[in-house]
């Protein structure tokens, strides 16, 4: 009996290392640098040439990428879970030819492990620092601005850490949430919006860390809050959008969807757009307060939408890739259909030069392109084994 | 299929129970886990009865009698000891069904924990996609308090102390666990290596994956050494014993030894 469970078990657990999440995109140049499990790819859009890799083969220290790197003029900033099973995480910032310029590690396993430095040192010492163990994945996507960068951690921990010039690696300032950070901080003039599954949304002093305040939302929320006119829209998993005054997090109003809010909204001319994991997608005046339209065509929605002047983009679960008129929320392609790809659409696509790059989870190939038509274009790339 | 008739009850179950069970985890994992056995037990007492039965019928003096009368020939001793079964009313499968019955409900545990226990994006979009939508208030548990003393149950523990029960419950349970008597040397040897094997297999897996994981294990292996003390005579001495635990059958003569002797 109990080596049948065991077996039981084991057939469960066993097999390749899962994935724990999908890819991350983004955009340096036309370089697109997609994060996916134990390397970063910088592809040429245009070539469809791998430009480098990091680590230049997948190795036992750096561990598995997925969240979304951060990217400026002269910097890329990368965040790993660590190895298997360490559940401690690094951040390696990297010139744009993808080689390693510093890294930092968040406890001390960590910084033994990777040769990094541990930002945390000091504070996460003590008598009976080895009786807790802490959660120190990079939970985030990155946000990068004006040297700094911005995260989250799993444990709840938000850091802003210098990314260029002088200093590089060192931490500029920390703050703890209550639980997991898995959505890029919004990083506006001088404050720096995060959003944690303990249910809060916290502006943040830029320069300082300090909360200026804080907001019980009544659900995780795991999207990227929009800020527009002062308000921030922001999607939680009771299927409320919340819109907050910017400067004091007082609710305005809220609008319910059918389903978790997982995807940031995003607005555009008076119009908020977002989506529910039921594969809702909606589109409510700011300014009435009212649906302008509401619509479902595929399956579940993770991503935030991604907009043009006239069309809405989005990926689902079953691999569509949906285009909609802004107007009236119709099919612009006809068919939902029409653009069915092997894998699972869970990030948002990337506009670049009238072409969509998607990154498909467990799709075959790791990023795909189409033009805004919804054509294919030769973009169809894996990392060869 | 698999979702529909296993995961999704078992995953809808655990949230119920977490709801209701002041939101404490463990808690919730140690109920969780009783209440499966529970529903799982007429299976598992079958099984057990089965077992026994085979034991009983191995220990009976016409099954040695038929042990020694057809030691020269294996095929006549399976056919007689299929007849013999039969007449005994003993199923050879008996002890087997009800547990291959109990597999997928397993697995389907283990699916159902490492979602609940979501630590990264991709499980809790995953098992948002679980979900009954007529569940109340489930956006408001998520995510769930994985925190039960210094353990994070999402995580693996630090010091090593729920491995460690793993390993001694998985232990108990494999040597007071009767054993049909074996003729064989091997065989005996055998079945002590595979109770090695199951509680090392358990140690190794405890430190690697999430301590939920493994209180769930604990749970239920406490709850078969219990369920085994009520329903059978133990062995309890057994449990420090590092031999072979099967009652010994005499073997019955080799064919060298039956020659040597007409020889004489």
């Amino acid at each position: 009996m109990g080596l049948l469970i065991t077996l039981a078990l084991g057939l469960a657990a066993c097999g390749a290392a899962p994935a724990t999440g999908w890819p991350g995109l983004a955009l340096s140049g036309e370089i697109a640098i997609i994060a996916n499990g134990p390397q970063i790819y910088a592809l040429n859009t245009n070539t469809s040439l791998t430009e480098w890799s990091f680590p230049l083969t997948a190795d036992n220290i750096t561990g598995a990428f997925y969240v979304e790197p951060g990217i400026s003029d002269e910097a890329i900033v990368v965040g790993s879970e660590g190895p298997a099973n360490t559940y401690s995480g690094l951040v390696y910032g990297l010139d744009l030819g993808g080689k390693q310029q510093w890294c930092i590690a968040f406890d001390a396993a960590g910084a033994q492990r990777s040769g990094c430095p541990n930002v945390n040192g000091a504070e996460s010492a003590g008598l009976l620092s080895f009786a807790s163990r802490v959660d120190t994945r990079v939970a985030s996507g990155i946000a990068l601005s004006e040297g700094v960068a911005y995260l989250g951690l799993a444990s709840g921990q938000v850091l802003a850490v210098n990314a260029s010039g002088s200093g590089t690696g060192t931490k500029v300032w920390t703050f703890q949430a209550r639980h997991s950070v898995w959505a890029t901080p919004l990083v506006a003039e001088d404050t720096v919006y995060i959003v944690s599954l303990d249910h809060h949304i916290y502006a943040l002093d830029r320069a300082t860390g300090e909360a200026r305040w804080q907001k019980d939302l009544g659900a995780a929320v795991a999207g990227t809050p929009a800020l527009a006119d002062n308000l921030l829209y922001v999607g939680s998993f009771d299927k409320t959008l919340h819109v907050l005054e910017a400067n004091t997090g007082e609710e305005q109003w809220t609008f319910t969807a059918t389903n978790w809010i997982w995807g940031g909204p995003v607005v555009q001319d008076g119009v908020v757009y977002f989506n529910d994991i039921s594969g809702n997608i909606f589109a409510v005046n700011t300014t009435a307060r009212a649906e302008v339209w509401s619509k479902k065509y595929g399956g579940a929605l993770r991503a935030s939408p991604r907009l043009t002047a006239d069309t809405l983009y989005i990926g689902d679960y079953d691999g569509r890739l949906l285009a909609l008129n802004l107007s009236d929320g119709s099919l612009k392609w006809g068919e939902a259909d029409r653009v069915k790809m092997t894998g699972k659409l869970l990030d948002t696509p990337i506009l670049l030069d009238g072409k969509l790059l998607l990154a498909p989870f467990q799709g075959d190939n790791l990023i795909v392109g189409y033009t805004t038509e919804g054509g294919p274009t030769a973009l169809a790339w894996k990392p060869s084994k | 299929m698999w979702d529909l008739l296993i995961l999704d009850p078992l995953l809808n179950l655990l949230l119920v129970l977490y709801q209701l069970l002041f939101q404490n985890f463990a808690l919730t994992i140690i109920v969780f886990t009783i209440l499966l056995r529970l529903l799982t037990f007429p299976l598992t007492y079958q099984q057990l009865k089965a077992s026994k039965k085979m034991t009983e019928f191995q220990q009976s003096d016409a099954y040695k009698k038929m042990q020694e009368k057809y030691a020269d020939d294996k095929q006549k001793l399976s056919q007689e000891q299929m007849k013999l079964m039969q007449q005994a009313g003993v199923n050879p499968l008996g002890g087997c069904l009800p547990l291959l019955i109990q597999f997928p409900v397993l697995i389907g545990l283990y699916q159902a924990l490492n979602q609940a226990m979501a630590t990264s994006p991709l499980q809790l979009f995953e098992m948002s996609r679980h979900l009954y939508p007529f569940l109340p208030n489930v956006s408001a548990l998520i995510p769930l308090n994985n925190n039960f003393f210094w353990i994070n149950l999402g995580l693996p523990d630090p010091l090593f102390v729920i491995p460690a029960l793993a390993v001694i419950t998985t232990w108990i349970q494999s040597r007071i666990m009767p054993t049909p008597p074996s003729a064989d040397p091997n065989a005996a040897s055998m079945t002590q290596t595979m109770a090695f094997t199951s509680t090392l297999m358990v140690g190794m897996f405890s430190l690697q994956v999430a301590s939920g994981l493994t209180l769930y294990w604990i749970v239920g292996n406490i709850f078969g050494i219990v369920q085994q003390a009520l329903t059978s005579k133990v062995q309890w001495r057994n449990i420090l014993s590092f031999g072979s635990t099967a009652a010994a059958v005499p073997a019955p003569e080799t064919t060298g030894k039956k020659k040597k002797k007409r020889n004489q």
